[in-house]
């Protein structure tokens, strides 16, 4: 595998000197298809987009594929391969790096997750990185790579889109439509107006008919007769706790700096 | 998705059962007892048995006292001491009639009706004093007619969708009393109420929340007995005035005197006492079931009432006339009614609204609290 990766990194030195590259900050791909999945032109397609995404956001959003990053490597973990990607090609835009990748690696499904950078960090919520692996896991699942790669760019344009108008996706700021929002309040509004002048025209009815006649029962004049109280059975209801996932928000951040998740695809 | 499922309780101690793999039995963790399943289910078939014959003799006994009840009650109202002999007092009556509404008014010789206090029709047409029954009771004025004019004065104020005209064109100086006619019924309620009653305990292990439900049968059965429950005995008096401006203090009720009349108009009946008695046998009935839903809904979470049954034994009804201020107006061709109490001061009456004030007021309100709530939305 660490020939594999170095040979990535050559690769990815390679293109640097490619004039018909024209990428952002990084001078490096943002799609590098060492696993060709990808057809030349869908592969110069997302490339394109993903370098408009960076430039709007200053924001690098890569995609990497490999056979197997275990090959001739010293690394047993994904995540960690990535990283090592990411930093030693120097990827990511501008002084602080901001970045995403996403990483397949297909002998075994391995898929890495990650991001660096502060903007980035924010960006990317331990939950926005939730709502990003839903967008492009489902395609992988069935092998549709260049839908799953689409997906990955789109969520991640937005989730960025969002950052940058200052409300990033997390735990608690749910997202909703503008309209949404409008409606949530013209009902609240109008509720607490509606219970307000409802009790004061409560108070313009006074003339309401009795339905008890509790003020004229004579003086010990409640005799009860029989009081029963019998147990008859018991029932139980047995509820599982659902752990809970990140219920505070933010990001984690491990000691390099980086933020994300792995697992199988 | 939950599960349920139904706990056997330690014949011993009544802690819950617990069933072990091991032995196959069940093994109360308290007493240490263990039972097999065979004589565990042998016992709650032999308690659920003893617990339908208990259930079914109680519904006898129940049938049987129902029986009994029966041969007494569901009369109609005793209305036998009712008299019309006015005696000597007679004489001294007068009698007007409406020719808008149909009120008939009586009051002593040296009271005249000038206007209709139901309608405000300012002709009465004077009438004969014939067929109105005495009145056994009656509840003189305690608060004179300025105290009239300023409670009605006061319950205009603060009303933010009153018309502001209303009160200007209120004729409140036409406040009458008026002696309304009312039959008061005494009477038993005997009320037999069946609930399924719940109480519920939470807990929590690590993996799991468990709420432990105890269903009851709850059953209550007794008595109540009602004095004198007023119902207006005037077609011309809407029910719902004179329900709100109750109670009415019996402690000031006397014996019916000519004294009290002076400077009064008092309404003649027109409606009878049965006819008057449904609408007691209702109150009477409500009344019943809440005192016996009253006495256990405080030992349960929930308690919902599956059965019930009330029998009636209807008894005396008196003729009584009660103390009222009314003040009849009319507005944008509607008629308005206000009544007080003349004995407590309770008023009551429906006002007129101003539409326009109302929306102004509903957007004053909610064009704020959109704008506050929009800066921590949007």
């Amino acid at each position: 595998m660490k020939r594999r990766v170095s040979c990535l990194l050559f690769v990815m030195m390679l293109a640097m000197l490619l004039p018909v590259m024209a990428v952002a900050d990084s001078q490096y791909p943002y799609v590098t298809d060492s696993a060709q999945l990808l057809p030349d032109n869908q592969q110069n397609r997302l490339e394109n987009r993903a370098q408009e995404i960076a430039e709007a956001y200053q924001c690098g959003v890569y995609i990497v594929t490999v056979d197997d990053y275990t090959d001739d490597s010293h690394y047993s973990n994904i995540a960690r391969c990535a990283e090592d990607i990411f930093l030693e090609n120097n990827l990511g835009y501008g002084t602080d790096r901001d970045g995403i990748m996403l990483m397949l690696s297909m002998s075994e499904r391995d898929y890495a997750l990650i991001v660096y950078g502060d903007f980035a960090l924010s960006a990317f919520t331990d939950y926005g990185q939730e709502r990003l692996e839903n967008a492009f896991l489902d395609d992988f699942k069935f092998d549709d790579w260049t839908e799953g790669f689409e997906d990955f760019l789109s969520e991640s344009e937005h989730l960025l889109n969002l950052a940058k108008s200052g409300t990033p996706l997390d735990v608690g700021k749910r997202e909703g439509s503008v309209f949404g929002k409008l409606a949530v309040i013209v009902l609240v509004s109008c509720l607490i107006a509606g219970i307000v002048c409802g009790v004061l025209l409560g108070q313009m009815r006074t003339a309401v008919k009795g339905s008890h006649a509790t003020q004229y029962i004579a003086e010990k004049g409640v005799h009860m007769r029989v009081r029963t109280d019998q147990f008859t059975h018991s029932t139980q209801i047995r509820r599982k706790i659902e752990p809970k996932t990140s219920s505070s928000g933010g990001t984690s951040v491990n000691s390099r700096g980086f933020s994300g998740r792995s697992g199988k695809f | 998705m939950p599960s349920q499922i139904v706990n056997y309780q330690c014949p011993a101690c009544t802690a819950p059962l617990e069933f072990e793999e091991g032995s196959g039995r069940l093994a109360c963790q308290y007493c240490g007892s263990s039972f097999t399943v065979s004589e565990i289910e042998a016992l709650y078939a032999e308690k659920n048995e003893s617990a339908e014959a208990a259930a079914v003799r109680a519904e006898q006994n129940a049938e049987e006292a129902a029986q009994v009840l029966e041969q007494q009650e569901e009369a109609d109202w005793d209305t036998s001491e009712l008299s019309d002999d006015w005696g000597a007092d007679g004489a001294g009556m007068k009698a007007y009639v409406c020719p808008s509404c149909g009120a008939e008014l009586i009051c002593d010789a040296a009271t005249a009706a000038t206007s209709c206090p139901y309608c405000g029709n300012p002709t009465v047409i004077p009438g004969q004093f014939s067929g109105a029954l005495k009145p056994d009771y009656v509840i003189p004025f305690r608060l004179d007619k300025a105290a009239a004019v300023a409670a009605l004065k006061n319950y205009y104020k603060g009303k933010v969708f009153l018309p502001k005209e209303f009160a200007s064109q209120n004729n409140i100086q036409q406040i009458k009393g008026v002696y309304v006619p009312f039959w008061l019924f005494d009477g038993e309620a005997d009320a037999d109420v069946v609930f399924q009653a719940t109480r519920s305990t939470r807990g929590r292990t690590s993996k799991e929340e468990i709420i432990t439900t105890l269903h009851y049968y709850v059953r209550r059965s007794g008595t109540v007995s009602f004095e004198k429950i007023p119902v207006d005995a005037s077609k011309k008096m809407p029910d719902a005035h004179m329900d709100a401006i109750e109670p009415f203090d019996y402690a000031d009720l006397k014996p019916f005197s000519m004294a009290y009349l002076p400077g009064f108009l008092a309404d003649k009946y027109d409606v009878s006492a049965q006819e008057s008695g449904v609408r007691a046998d209702q109150r009477a009935e409500n009344s019943a079931i809440a005192v016996m839903t009253g006495d256990t809904v405080g030992r349960y979470e929930t308690c919902v009432p599956v059965r019930k049954q009330v029998r009636l034994k209807r008894g005396q009804v008196k003729y009584a006339l009660l103390p009222v201020w009314m003040l009849s107006t009319k507005y944008k061709d509607k008629n308005y009614l206000f009544a007080m109490n003349g004995q407590t001061g309770k008023l009551v009456g429906n006002l007129p609204i101003s539409w326009g004030k109302f929306f102004i007021t509903f957007a004053a309100i909610a064009l704020p609290v959109a704008a506050i709530a929009s800066l921590f939305v949007l």
